[in-house]
Parts: C-alpha cells; structure tokens; sequence
C-alpha cells in the first residue's frame, strides 16, 4: 500500500516537473525570439555596456563627424578599476546641485549647461591626450552623450561614457562622495 | 496531511478567490517586464547576484513570460498544481533575491512590477511572503471545481454519460 502511494506521489511530482519544465521552455523560446537583438547584444545600454559611437549618432538623432571617434564602453567593473586605479579622469555631466548631492570618488563636475564657462580651466589643467571618462544620472539622462560631444568639437578623443552612471554606480553600493567635490571653478 | 490541514481550514470558494487572485498578480507583474526587458534586465543587474550580462539577458526575457503563463494558467485554472509549485519556487527566489540584498545593504529598486518606483525593504519583503503563502495553499489544497479544467472534466462526463441515460 505504501509502495503504492510512493509511486503515485513520485507519478504526480513527476507531472508536475514535466509541466514546470514545459513552462520554463516555451517562455524561454517565446522570450528569446521576441528580443533575439536584446539577447544577442542589447542596442542600447544595460547598464553600461555599448559601442558609445554608434549610439551617439542614433541617439541624437543627428549626423555627427566626430561621435564615431569616442571608443570604448565602461562596465561598472571597468569604472571600479579606472576609479581604483586612477588610470582615466572622470567627469560628472549633471548640474552642480545634483554633483554636490552626490558623486563617484574622485569626479570632477563639469556640467553641460556651464561648460563655456568652465572649459579654459579644463584645458588649462588637462592637455587633448587625456583619457577622460564621462557620465551623468543613468543611460537615460543624455548629459554625458552631449559633454562627449562638447569635449570631441573641443579636440578631446580619448572619451569613454559609463551609461550606468551615477544611479547604477550608487545603487549598487559603491562608495560616493558629497559636497562640492572637485571642479573647473 | 499538510493538504488536509488546509482543505479544514481554508474554504474552497475562498482558494479559488486566491488563486484566481496570485494568477492576476502574476499578470500584472509580467506585462511591465515583457514589454521592457531592458529595464528589467537593469533591475535583475542591481541585485548583483549574476555576473554574466548573458545570463540577465536570458533571464530578462523569459522570467517575465514565465510570469505571465503563470498568471493565465492560474486565472483559467488550467495545470493549478504545478503552476502553484513554480509560483511557490519563484517567490522563493524573489524573497531570497530581496533578503540577500538587504543583508548586503543595497538600497535598490525592486524592479518587482517592472516599475522602478519601488525600493526592496520589508514591504516588498512582507507582501511577497504572503504571495508565496497564498501559493502554498493553492499548492496543497486539491484544486476547486471552479477552474476549467474541472468544467471541462465535467463536460466531457456528462456526454459520454449521455447515451446511457437515454
């Protein structure tokens, strides 16, 4: 009898499983060929991760000579290394108010809407050849696209934009700094 | 014994009302997911538990679509068992997803409905505890004869019990 109830048990999880499994797959397949370009390589950013040219031009909406010159992408991983290590200078595209709330360790603030103003202090201290390393709220925000393009028409090339951002960067526990930090003021 | 148990103390009319319930918020869930999977991705990549961007990809398009059978196959009543044990198995990993980035002090976004809006802490945390304890008990009860499978068992007995009668 209760060889019996075991093998009826073991028949029901086994349905059960066949069922879940059924499930699991057909939601794959239906997933997968409704986003083959996502999964195969997302067009725009997860997180941070996109070849920061081609997306300048698609995402402005407009021809821009100079926007195929920004190579490179910045991984969160990536900025925790470049952050550590010091190797690129970062540069923080949102407004003052929001730099000062708070910002990655060691960014300088430049913000879009007063960089006429700034920018002879920047290329006072800093020469063309720096590597600099952009970035403003998240992939959304647009900052960092339009101060690469401002740096580009300004000689600078060696830009790289972490999409992510600041959101990505403070949502996932990294340390930020407050205050108004470093500036071209 | 366990089924028992609840079949005593849970009325079938209201295991059904939750059944049909949890399959809604299984809906409702995925639809924000299914048609944004990026942001979704975003969401699952916060969390910090994969490190294959690949694997959230994968993820980011099929969890929402496992949701959303989940979600029709509970509201029609149709697989009840074994959509409730993968139910049971998905809160399970939501809650552990949730309490793991507490523990590790994330202040995130819970990503939960496919709205940014809402941070993970205890309310996520408590409403997703009683979504899974709502899908245990429809789990171990024995499906109510309100689901449609039962209405077509039932339709299928009464034609072939037809010709009998007369």
């Amino acid at each position: 009898m209760k060889i019996g109830m075991g093998k009826q048990h073991l028949a029901a999880i086994s349905r059960i499983l066949m069922v879940d499994a059924g499930i699991v797959l057909l939601s794959a397949g239906i997933g997968i060929a409704l986003n083959r370009s996502f999964v195969a390589r997302p067009r725009e950013s997860l997180v941070a991760y996109t070849e920061v040219g081609e997306e300048l031009n698609s995402l402005s909406g407009r021809e821009s000579k100079v926007s195929t010159q920004i190579s490179g992408h910045a991984l969160l991983s990536e900025v925790n290394r470049i952050v550590a290590s010091k190797s690129m200078e970062l540069l923080d595209g949102r407004s003052e108010k929001d730099y000062e709330a708070g910002h990655i360790p060691g960014a300088y603030s430049l913000s879009v809407a007063a960089f006429d103003t700034l920018f002879a202090a920047l290329a006072d201290r800093f020469p063309q050849s720096t590597p600099f390393l952009i970035y403003c709220g998240s992939g959304q925000c647009g900052l960092s696209r339009q101060l690469a393009e401002r740096l580009q028409q300004k000689g600078y090339l060696r830009l790289k934009i972490y999409l992510g951002g600041y959101n990505e960067w403070f949502l996932a526990g990294n340390p930020v700094e407050k205050g108004k930090g470093l500036s071209f003021r | 014994m366990t089924s028992g148990f609840i079949r005593r103390a849970i009325p079938g009319g209201l295991l059904c009302a939750l059944r049909f319930l949890l399959g809604l918020v299984f809906l409702h869930a995925s639809f924000g997911k299914i048609l944004d999977p990026k942001t979704f991705a975003e969401n699952l990549m916060v969390y910090q538990i994969f490190d294959s961007p690949q694997l959230v990809r994968y993820v980011a398009v099929t969890l929402p679509w496992v949701e959303w059978f989940c979600g029709v196959f509970l509201v029609l009543g149709i697989f009840v068992r074994s959509t409730s044990a993968l139910t049971s198995c998905l809160l399970v990993a939501f809650l552990a997803g949730m309490a793991s980035a507490m523990a590790r002090g994330l202040e995130i976004q819970c990503g939960c409905f496919g709205s940014p809006q809402e941070n993970v802490g205890p309310v996520s945390l408590s409403r997703d505890t009683l979504f899974l304890l709502t899908s245990l008990a429809v789990l171990l009860y024995r499906p109510d004869p309100f689901t449609l499978r039962s209405y077509l068992w039932n339709r299928k007995a009464v034609k072939v019990s037809s010709p009998a009668e007369l």
